[in-house]
């Protein structure tokens, strides 16, 4: 794939279900596969172990924790974040990983709207997360001259060097629109391709829109105006 | 209308399309028993050129993507008919996908998804942005209505019984025909079904929505066909 060393970085919390499944289809791609497990009660951590992938904890606040995590202790040139549910599709990640490679960008996101979703509609949570999702986007590209179209999906890779320069704070998923946002402030290219988003193979989705929405237009107001 | 053969009829809806008419008629014919362009006045040579490839042309009555449905609808000679774009967005390929559904009669109308399929025109700037709110508002308020989980309600890339259609009545004469269509469909009883198609960038022109003066009469098509 490349001469850069890659990890690949699996934030998980009660994941037991499908992180082992998740940790063999990265492996073919991966110098090293990291599971941040975030104080799971399921066995998450003992099922990564087995399944050979370095296992960490994070503080327990959230993905952000883990991402942290993930970037303190990667010892690849390249890390990619992929999720513990089956949602991302392995054979993105050379795709995702060739522009950082090659220089082109620092990080590379994974789209689901070029790339599509079967998760992504047709009841009104999707409908507020998808538009608050947009709208978020639309800010950035506004504010910093881009043209991105999902500054949300978790699947994405960074270079390490980067992921360490800019510092990251946020405890939760806001972490994602966080990493892009002060990848731009610095002067790091940001660029996409297509991935698909699958039905996740078990369980449901950890955001409660309702209650996060808050903290996602306070973390983009702070760094917009930054 | 006379009675329909079994095989796909393929219609191409133009006005102006003379850079792209070409490729999609050569790129769709290996898919269609029959392949037809619906014309809406075109200035440029979009029908002479079409003409020369051996797709049937008609003339609609010029005001809108709606008449040209409708006149395909009316003249369509196979019982399966696909509508495809002529600006080069959709893909071919996916024709046999949107097909299947239909010949298996398990479904009267199968519409193409840019959300699980992926859309490269359909983010990024204010104008997408109103677009792509306003279109899954609206495909949601059909969900509820009818208990559907659609994702896609304004994708133009679709096939329809040409019988099915044959037995809704068509009104809207714009854009605002493909919400139209699928909700004439379910009030009628008919199953409505979706699979996974990619918007690709258009290879010339641009589109000829005009957000800002169209809004309006899609939220009023939808509250129309909602509330009967």
């Amino acid at each position: 794939m490349t001469d850069q060393k890659i990890t690949v970085a699996i934030p998980a919390r009660n994941e037991a279900a499908t992180v082992g499944k998740v940790i063999e289809a990265v492996k073919p791609f991966a110098d090293e596969v990291l599971v941040i497990d975030g104080h799971s009660t399921d066995g998450t951590a003992a099922t990564a172990e087995a399944s050979g992938a370095a296992v960490y904890q994070d503080f327990g606040r959230g993905k952000g924790d883990g991402i942290r995590k993930a970037i303190e202790v990667a010892t690849g040139d390249i890390i990619v974040f992929i999720d513990a549910d089956g949602s991302h599709d392995p054979l993105d990640i050379p795709h995702m990983v060739a522009p950082i490679a090659a220089g082109d960008a620092a990080l590379v996101l994974g789209s689901r709207w070029t790339g599509g979703s079967d998760e992504l509609s047709g009841d009104t949570s999707m409908f507020i997360r998808s538009t608050g999702s947009a709208f978020i986007t639309l800010l950035i590209n506004y504010r910093w001259g881009t043209r991105l179209t999902d500054v949300e999906n978790g699947y994405r890779a960074i270079s390490t060097e980067t992921a360490r320069d800019i510092n990251l704070k946020e405890h939760g998923f806001t972490i994602e629109q966080e990493m892009v946002m002060k990848c731009l402030k610095k002067g790091y290219t940001v660029s996409e391709i297509p991935t698909h988003e699958y039905r996740r193979m078990s369980g449901s989705s950890d955001l409660a829109v309702w209650k996060v929405l808050h903290k996602f237009a306070w973390s983009l107001i702070k760094n917009l105006f930054n | 209308m006379d009675k329909v053969q079994k095989g796909i009829t393929v219609a191409i809806m133009t006005r102006n399309e003379e850079a792209t008419i070409e490729d999609v008629i050569k790129s769709v014919n290996p898919y269609a028993d029959e392949t037809l362009v619906i014309d809406g006045h075109s200035a440029d040579g979009t029908r002479e050129i079409a003409a020369s490839l051996g797709a049937q042309v008609h003339l609609d009555a010029g005001h809108g993507k709606g008449d040209g449905i409708r006149k395909a609808i009316e003249v369509a000679g196979k019982d399966i008919l696909v509508f495809i774009d002529a600006d080069g967005s959709h893909d071919p390929a996916d024709i046999p996908a949107l097909v299947a559904p239909i010949r298996a009669g398990e479904a009267d109308l199968v519409v193409g998804s840019r959300w699980t399929g992926g859309s490269d025109e359909l983010g990024g700037d204010i104008g997408m942005f109103v677009r792509g709110t306003g279109s899954s508002i609206i495909t949601l308020a059909i969900n509820y209505r009818w208990g559907v989980r659609l994702t896609d309600s304004q994708n133009g890339f679709r096939a329809i019984s040409t019988e099915a259609a044959r037995r809704i009545t068509l009104s809207e004469k714009i854009f605002t025909i493909e919400q139209e269509i699928i909700m004439k469909c379910l009030r009628a009883g008919m199953t409505v079904t979706e699979v996974p198609t990619h918007e690709h960038k258009r290879q010339s022109g641009k589109s000829q929505i005009v957000v800002w003066k169209v809004a309006h009469r899609y939220i009023w098509c939808l509250v129309k066909n909602l509330i009967k």
